[in-house]
């Protein structure tokens, strides 16, 4: 780039420049100011591109703030939608449930858009969540394609996933509870407090935490709703106004107590929850840094204390019959290796099988010889 | 880099708006109403008529979103279809259009005319004005061609399209402007001197 020989045409003509003078970043004023420093001779022409542009960013702008309009002509779009989305409705039901039908149009009229395949008065969505609250919410919309970071007052964060969004209370940290609805997927690290519990309303579940970090994950057309948990406690229940229905059972009401590494499913049609390990446990000394470190070199160590040591250092329960596996040495060294293939490397070498059933990593085998 | 990413973004934005996801549609919405309601207004002085446009054009836009082809810039596609439907409700006298093509070569600006300058910036805010004042003398199709290179970053071959115009008219278009600017510039840095001294 021959910035040096440019006429004040050239500047003007230069994207860079451009985006410098109406939209700079970090990068593009370190790099504009330090070629000013270093060729003061060209400030003249650079002052003469930039005064040009500027004015030609008021001749558009002038005067008239664009953003007083923004929402009003917005809320107009939506309600026109809406009401053209209402003819169709009415063409598609069947003429003898005139009642049923009077119910799913009350449904369109209310929302402006829906999925309209969902029988929306069975599941908690996000707007139904929304409504529980007479408090002002806020609301943080991820409409790019990168995660968007959002910060508490509370010192929480929240990194939120594109095509997510999330409300919470105007006065966050006044509240009672700390209370945030969320549509889609997020990662929550949140400040510890014990006096006001953080609550996560994601579809039908409610995540409940004091202090942690855990990721959810509930888009409006997924069939599940996911917990997982990277550090802390974890509680979590299906919502009170879907738990309250009769063939739900005392599980899903009352909740589970997830631990780190530990994921919770929801199956949102059968309102069943499931709990499991997450796909990739992390060891507890990386999220927390003042536990010990455990090391996975083994030296003809009995098999039991193998296990012992993985099931310390990932904080996952593994479950083996302790007299089956006594006669079991192992040895190699296990470093760097991926969890569960830790586990499947010992147990292959001792003829056993490890499953996944409830959170807990339950070993088979016929144990050794002596 | 940042145009890239800007329309990586904008094409996802675009497949998922075409894909029949609201937040997307919003998104789409919010990122870019506040450049349709400036260039809006550069064709109607009336706000609620460029309110009413653009609010025409998003509802278009998720009607027929299942038809709608890729971009190949979102930006441009908003825009031009913005300028068709403001073009459609005006009458024609309202809006008259220049045949670029037949200008004599004369009046086009040559190489060798003096540069523009507005060496002063503390006199930055005064030149603002008078180049505001100026600028609006300009003949709107110029007017235009500016702003759609300066302001909306458009290449040549963009604006060409949006105008009608072949992309080397729409270079001559914009040159000829900054040369009547230029001129203009001098005017002023004189008149400054003057109050100086």
């Amino acid at each position: 780039m021959e910035y040096l020989n440019f006429t004040t045409n050239d500047y003007i003509e230069d994207a860079r420049f451009r985006q410098w003078v109406r939209k700079p970043n970090a990068e593009l004023d370190a790099f504009w100011q330090d070629f000013l420093e270093k060729h003061p001779e060209k400030t003249p022409k650079i002052i003469a591109a930039t005064n040009f542009l500027l004015g030609i960013e008021q001749q558009v702008e002038g005067g008239t703030p664009a953003a007083a309009h923004e929402e009003v002509v917005f809320q107009r779009i939506k309600q026109i939608i809406a009401e053209a989305q209402r003819v169709p409705l009415w063409r598609r039901l069947p003429r003898w449930t005139s009642w049923a039908t009077a119910a799913s149009v009350l449904f369109v009229v209310g929302y402006w858009l829906l999925p309209l395949e969902n029988p929306q008065n069975q599941e908690a969505s996000y707007k139904t969540n929304r409504e529980q609250t007479t408090l002002a919410l806020i609301e943080k919309i991820n409409a790019t394609a990168e995660p968007l970071s959002i910060a508490l007052t509370d010192g929480s964060t929240v990194r939120l996933q594109p095509g997510s969004r999330i409300s919470y209370a105007r006065n966050f940290t006044e509240s009672t509870n700390r209370e945030v609805y969320l549509s889609g997927e997020a990662f929550f690290e949140v400040s510890k407090n014990p006096n006001k519990p953080f609550f996560v309303y994601a579809n039908e579940l409610v995540t409940k935490v004091l202090g942690t970090s855990f990721n959810v994950r509930a888009y409006p057309n997924d069939k599940d709703v996911t917990v997982e948990v990277r550090t802390g406690r974890v509680a979590v229940a299906v919502a009170k106004k879907v738990g309250d229905r009769e063939e739900i059972s005392t599980r899903e009401r009352e909740g589970i107590l997830l631990l780190p590494n530990q994921q919770a499913v929801l199956a949102r049609k059968e309102i069943r929850l499931v709990k499991t390990l997450v796909r990739e446990p992390l060891l507890l000394s990386e999220t927390a840094p003042n536990l010990p470190k455990y090391n996975f070199i083994f030296e003809d160590t009995p098999v039991p204390e193998v296990f012992n040591t993985m099931a310390r250092a990932y904080g996952l329960d593994i479950v083996f019959n302790e007299e089956q596996f006594v006669n079991c040495y192992f040895t190699a060294d296990l470093n760097d290796v991926p969890p569960y293939e830790k586990i499947d490397i010992v147990c292959r070498s001792i003829e056993a099988r490890y499953r996944i059933l409830d959170a807990q990593i339950i070993i088979d085998g016929k144990g050794c010889k002596h | 880099m940042e145009r890239t990413n800007a329309l990586t973004d904008d094409q996802q934005l675009w497949q998922a708006v075409r894909a029949g996801h609201e937040d997307a549609f919003e998104g789409l919405y919010r990122r870019y109403f506040r450049d349709l309601f400036h260039y809006g207004r550069q064709f109607l002085r009336d706000e609620e008529a460029v309110n009413d446009a653009i609010q025409d054009l998003f509802v278009d836009l998720w009607r027929n979103r299942r038809s709608l082809s890729p971009a190949r810039s979102v930006k441009y596609y908003l825009m031009v279809s913005l300028r068709r439907k403001i073009h459609r409700s005006l009458r024609p006298e309202h809006f008259t259009e220049t045949d670029w093509e037949l200008l004599p070569e004369s009046l086009l600006p040559s190489q060798s005319s003096a540069e523009t300058d507005f060496t002063n910036r503390e006199d930055k805010c005064l030149l603002t004005e008078k180049l505001n004042a100026w600028l609006d003398q300009v003949p709107p199709r110029q007017r235009e061609a500016l702003i759609l290179r300066y302001y909306y970053d458009m290449e040549y071959a963009e604006v060409a399209e949006m105008l009608g115009i072949k992309e080397q008219t729409s270079r001559n278009l914009v040159q000829k402007a900054l040369y009547k600017l230029r001129e203009i510039s001098i005017l002023l840095i004189i008149i400054i001197i003057e109050i100086i001294f």
